[in-house]
This record gives structure tokens, sequence and C-alpha cells, in this order.
């Protein structure tokens, strides 16, 4: 270690005074030993993939796979890497922002794989990512959030069943933590302990999988069981930045969807549905979310969606409908609308996501299962393109909204039964009755 | 320009004649830098580059600004990544530039990567601001905790529950009140609206974003203690630290 006088410290008592040339030498000999984990670059992405299946071969970490028990199917990231998504016996690994407060975007999803005939896994044993308090806030650390990335993996390993990131940023977030884990042993070690003290291991996903990626390969099976014709329907889509910017490496891509220039998921399902996919010039743009910005600066938030994106789109495209796949997206999208709108300005669009968007067009209930009544802009003119009575459904929503009211229990999507068990010391799912808190 | 205010801009050039960071009309918080302890200063510095994630995010910066091209608040507030990583390449001998960005500038960054994805260089300004963030809080600034109080409750759902937005946040018009009338009419029958979700996990879950298990909030209470999480977050924010101290208490986390 290079000190400030420009010494070294050789052994217990023993100095070396370095020449300024040899100081500054040895200062970037050290920097560059200690750059070792290289996030962003595709050629140290596939290192750490190397050097996790080396570390899984001295025992230091089980690796999750994806094996053959999953279903997988093949996609290519942006490395020109194949990336094995699974297809069934997934683990939900649930958004706090969509439970709470987009709820349809989840019961869609599941809807669809109900309907489908797969099995998941929806565990009440599973934390959110916690990257708010880092992304957001600053009041984690890497170690806080490889542990609880890792605990939540651990738990999917037991389950038998792999996990299915639904929230972009807990997708991207796991990925930089996954890194951390591999590439830096001073990290994986602390980690190693304090999950040691929750009675779990290191349990490292061989892909990480965003639930839009299982979207994207399982959308030839969606549109057929596609009940509304949506080729009148014009989509823009908002690809969401932690899916595709943050380590981009590992997202899926498609020389057939877009010319491959943009992430494959999302658009991909809107054109197998067979929507008319339209594009705009500022794509690339984020929806404004800004984690804080979103609770406590909204106007800032408020101003970048609406004059970024909700305008441009709407005068570009005069698109139907905007999809996208991350939770922030969709709630800022949507909401921000409400004032501009209260201000005069005339261009609206309704903000869905694409689990909800793929379930309507199979047939799904607009308000019992796609909960479209919790999204704010306009969605009646939408639903009326599809073919779907709107007005009808929502009488129907209101009358089961009573029958709850009541006392009646909700009819839940369900899994179908699964082929895997837990492995050996898990707890089979449990799920207790609903309570109202 | 008056002579005496032009003498103050060219007091804040650097020894080279250059100012780094933008305009020096912007720099308003050089001044507040200039009153600040300097071994904080010089702590802050250290601390970045000892960061396990520094020699990942800060390679050399070439100052080709395709990262502020990119940057959404650089459209609306005075924010740029492209000064950040220009304040962090200079921070070793100035330190100041660098304690300049931690009063207000980096808590208007997005977090959208949008920078990282774009540089030639692979720079990660959003990364850089993420560690400075935690400094920041390990620090407790003033100018964090004003950032950090608003939200202090989901700071706290998050350490203790593991989610956040949660529907009793929609019980009142109060909170998000410019989603507009269809706040309050979300909030007439929230209730009932969340029990009749088709979602087991979910279906009447008001305080967490889905059922949580006891174990669960228990082995996430101990990660925030055990990693340090609760401590850092004592400088800045010591209700929430305390209050996440009594929470895993009750619940018997030692």
């Amino acid at each position: 270690m290079l000190e400030k006088d420009g010494t070294v410290q050789l052994g217990n008592d023993e100095k070396l005074e370095l020449t300024k040339d040899d100081a500054k030498l040895l200062e970037i000999l050290s920097s560059q030993r200690r750059a070792k984990l290289a996030f962003g670059t595709t050629e140290d992405y596939l290192k750490m993939l190397e050097r996790m299946k080396e570390l899984e071969k001295k025992g230091e970490i089980i690796v999750h796979h994806v094996t053959e028990e999953y279903d997988p199917v093949g996609v290519r990231t942006l490395s020109g890497r194949v990336k094995r998504i699974p297809t069934r016996e997934t683990w939900q690994h649930k958004s706090c922002g969509q439970c709470g407060h987009i709820p349809g975007y989840i019961s869609a999803f599941y809807w669809i794989m109900s309907e489908l005939g797969i099995p998941y896994v929806d565990d009440t044993n599973q934390t959110s990512c916690t990257a708010w308090n880092y992304y957001g806030s600053g009041t984690s650390n890497p170690v806080a959030l490889s542990a609880v990335f890792l605990r939540n993996m651990h738990v999917a390993y037991e389950k038998n069943a792999y996990p299915l990131i639904h929230c972009g940023t807990s997708y991207g977030d796991y990925k930089e933590c996954r890194y951390l884990v591999i590439m830096n042993r001073d990290i994986r070690e602390r980690v190693r302990a304090i999950l040691k003290k929750v009675g779990r291991e290191l349990v490292v996903p061989e892909e990480l999988v965003h639930y839009s990626e299982w979207l994207h390969v399982m959308r030839h099976e969606v549109a057929a069981r596609r009940k509304h014709d949506v080729s009148n329907v014009k989509v823009a889509v908002h690809a969401a930045c932690h899916t595709y910017k943050l380590m981009a490496e590992d997202y899926t891509y498609d020389e057939n969807i877009l010319g491959g220039r943009k992430p494959a998921p999302t658009s991909s399902v809107a054109l197998a549905l067979g929507a008319q996919l339209l594009d705009y010039s500022n794509w690339y743009d984020c929806c404004g979310f800004g984690f804080r910005h979103i609770l406590t600066e909204r106007e800032i938030s408020r101003s970048f969606a609406y004059f970024r994106k909700i305008r441009p789109i709407v005068r570009e495209t005069h698109a139907d409908v905007l999809i996208t796949h991350d939770t922030g997206c969709v709630t800022t999208l949507d909401k921000s609308q409400v004032v501009p709108l209260a201000q005069g300005y005339k261009e609206t669009i309704p903000v869905i996501s694409d689990s909800q968007f793929a379930a309507l067009a199979m047939g799904a209930h607009p308000f019992i299962v796609c909960q479209l009544q919790w999204h704010i802009a306009d969605w009646k003119p939408l639903l009326a393109k599809m073919g779907i009575d709107w007005k009808a459904a929502y009488e129907e929503y209101r009358s089961y909204l009573d029958k709850v009211k009541g006392g009646m229990k909700p009819a839940f999507i369900r899994s179908p039964p699964r082929r895997l068990e837990p492995r050996g010391g898990a707890k089979a799912f449990r799920v207790d009755e609903p309570v109202m808190t | 320009m008056d002579s005496r205010y032009a003498a103050k801009l060219v007091s804040r050039l650097g020894e080279d004649g250059w100012h780094y960071g933008g305009l020096p009309g912007l720099q308003w918080e050089a001044e507040n830098a200039r009153s600040a302890d300097r071994s904080v200063m010089i702590q802050v510095v250290e601390e970045l580059r000892n960061d396990t994630r520094f020699e990942e995010f800060y390679r050399a910066c070439i100052n080709c600004g395709n990262c502020t091209s990119m940057c959404p608040p650089f459209r609306l507030v005075d924010f740029e990544p492209r000064i950040v990583v220009q304040k962090v390449m200079h921070a070793k001998d100035e330190p100041e530039l660098l304690y300049q960005m931690m009063d207000q500038y980096i808590w208007s960054c997005f977090q959208c990567y949008s920078c990282w994805e774009v540089c030639p260089a692979h720079n990660n300004p959003g990364g850089l601001v993420a560690i400075l963030k935690e400094i920041a809080v390990r620090h407790g600034l003033p100018s964090t905790k004003k950032a950090l109080e608003p939200y202090s409750k989901i700071l706290y759902k998050i350490m203790t529950t593991g989610t956040q937005i949660t529907p009793d946040m929609h019980t009142t018009v109060a909170l998000f009140r410019d989603w507009g009338p269809h706040k309050a009419e979300l909030a007439k029958d929230i209730r009932v609206e969340r029990a009749a979700v088709p979602v087991e996990s979910m279906a009447g879950v008001m305080d967490k974003s889905w059922k949580v298990d006891k174990e669960t909030m228990n082995e996430l209470m101990t990660i925030q203690k055990e990693s340090g999480v609760v401590d850092s977050v004592r400088h800045t924010l010591k209700d929430v630290a305390d209050m996440v101290d009594d929470t895993a208490k009750e619940a018997g986390v030692e």
C-alpha cells in the first residue's frame, strides 16, 4: 500500500521510499490489480460467468442451473451469448411497487401462466431486492444488497423453482450484486458470514432472468390463445432503463425485432399478438421515475415523463397504448398525465404492462384480473378498440366487489400442479388465509 | 459584468485556469464546500477511492459529454454526469470539487444508468453517484438528511419488511395528491379493492406489498444490522435507525 509520504510498508517496521515516478507506477499497477470486477465490458462479463463456474467447481458456491426440468428456451443477448430462459417451475420474485399499487401487473402475469398450464411458485418467503435504498437513498451497501439477493435466491433454490424477477430494478441490482459476489472475495466472504447467521448458503443463479424475457419466449403460445383481434391497435413500447442499460450485456436482443438495435422483449409480444408496433424518437429516454424524485421531487418526474415521453409519443405515433415492462415506468408514465391534462395539454395515452396487454388480448377480465381500475390515463378507448365491452365488464367488477365486501373469497389465480418437489429441508409453499390488515 | 463579480469568478478558477464543473455562475455549492471541514472532504475522497466499486465505475474521462447528452435530469436541473466524473477525476488533488457535489448535486441523479451505457470509456457516473450517496449518508450531511427525511417511512418499511409503496399509503389523498380525482376514488374503497385482488399472497394485505412471512422479515433485519446498514443510516436518520432497532428487538432479532 502506497503511503501519502511516498513510501511503501514492506514488513513490520520496514519501509521503502520510492521515487515519484516509481510511486506513480506502483499506484497505476495496484489500481489495475484492484480493477478486477470489470463491470461494463462484454469480455469481462463473460469472464465473470467463467469465474462463476470455477467457484462452483471449487465448492465455494452452489450454482442454480437452468436445467432441462425448467424447459428452457435460448435467447440471444447483447453480448452475443445465448441465455437460457426457464419457462416453467419458476419462483416469482415479486416487485414491491407492482404488488403495492399496480396489482393487475402481477395478477395478469399469473393468469397467463395459469391459462397456459405452466406451474409456478408465488412465495411469501420473499423480500424485495431493497435496492430502492441503493439507487434512491444511498442507505444500503453492497454487502447488504448482495445478502438480500442471495437470501432470496437460496429460498428459490430450496423450493426447487427458478427465480423469475418481476422488477427491472431488482433485475439490474441483482446483476450488479452477482458480479460483486463472484468477482470480489471480500464481499463474498462477508455475505457468506451473514447468510450463515440466517441459516442460508451462497446459491447463485446461472442466469438472471427478467419476466419480460419469459413473456418474450412464450409470446407465440400467448398469441395462440388470443381472443381479441388487436391488429388495429397501435402500440408504443417503453423499455425500462434498469433492464437494458444497467449491465447491458445480459438482456435479450433479437435481430428480427426492431432490427436488433433495441431490446426485443415487450416489442416482440406486441408483434406476436398482431398489434402495430410504432417507433418514436425519444425511445431511449427514461420514464422520469428517478426513485427519490417520484416521491419528493415530483415536478421533475412529472415534467420529464410528460414532456419527454408522453407528449412526443402521442404526437409522433398516435398510439392507442403505451406498453412497458417495469414498475416505475408504469407508475410514472401513467400518473404523470393528470397534472398536464388539468393544465390544458391534450396528449394522453393509457399505460399498462406487457403482461396486462397480453392477458387482455387473451380474454382476461379487464378489472378482476388486469385491475385496470388502478390505472389513471384513460384506458376505455383502448378496450373499445380491442373489442372489449368495458361497461359490462365494469358492472361485473362492481358486483364482484360487492360480493367480496359481503365476505366472498376471491377466486384466486392458482398455479397448475408442480412437477418438481422442494429440495430437502425446504417447506412446501404455504398460503394462509388472506387477511384484512 | 462588474469587476468584483469578475474577480470572484476568476478566484474560483483552478491553478491551470480551468473551472472544473460547468459554468462558474452555477457553482453556488462551491461556497458551501469552502466553509466545510477539510478533513471530512479528504475522508470523502478516500472513502470513494477505496470503495470496491470505484475502480470499475471510474476509468478516465475524455470529456465527450455523451453521458450528459443522454441524462434525464440534465434536461431539467443543474446536473451533469460529465461533471460528476470530472470532479471525481480531480478529487484527489482538489477534494473540495468532490465535496461541492455532496451537498445537493448528487441527489438530482435519476440512477437510470443511461450515462453508463453510452460512455465510450466505460465510466459509470450513475454508479459513482450511488457510492457518493452512501458516503453522504454515512457522514450524516445535513443536506442528505433533508433529502431523505420526506420518505423516511419508506426507508423504514424496506429495512423491516422488504417491501415499500404499500396500499395503505393510498388510503388518504395526501400522499400522491397529483394523481388527481382518481386517487380519491381509489382511496374510497381501497380495502375492499385490495381484498378482491385475485392473488392469494396479495389479497387483503394493506401494510406490505404482499404477505411477507415473519421469519423472512427477521432474516432481512438480521442482514440490515449485520451488514452495517442500520448503523450507517443512524448518522443521517437516527429516528429511522432507532425504529428499525426497536422493531428488530420486538421480533427477537439479535
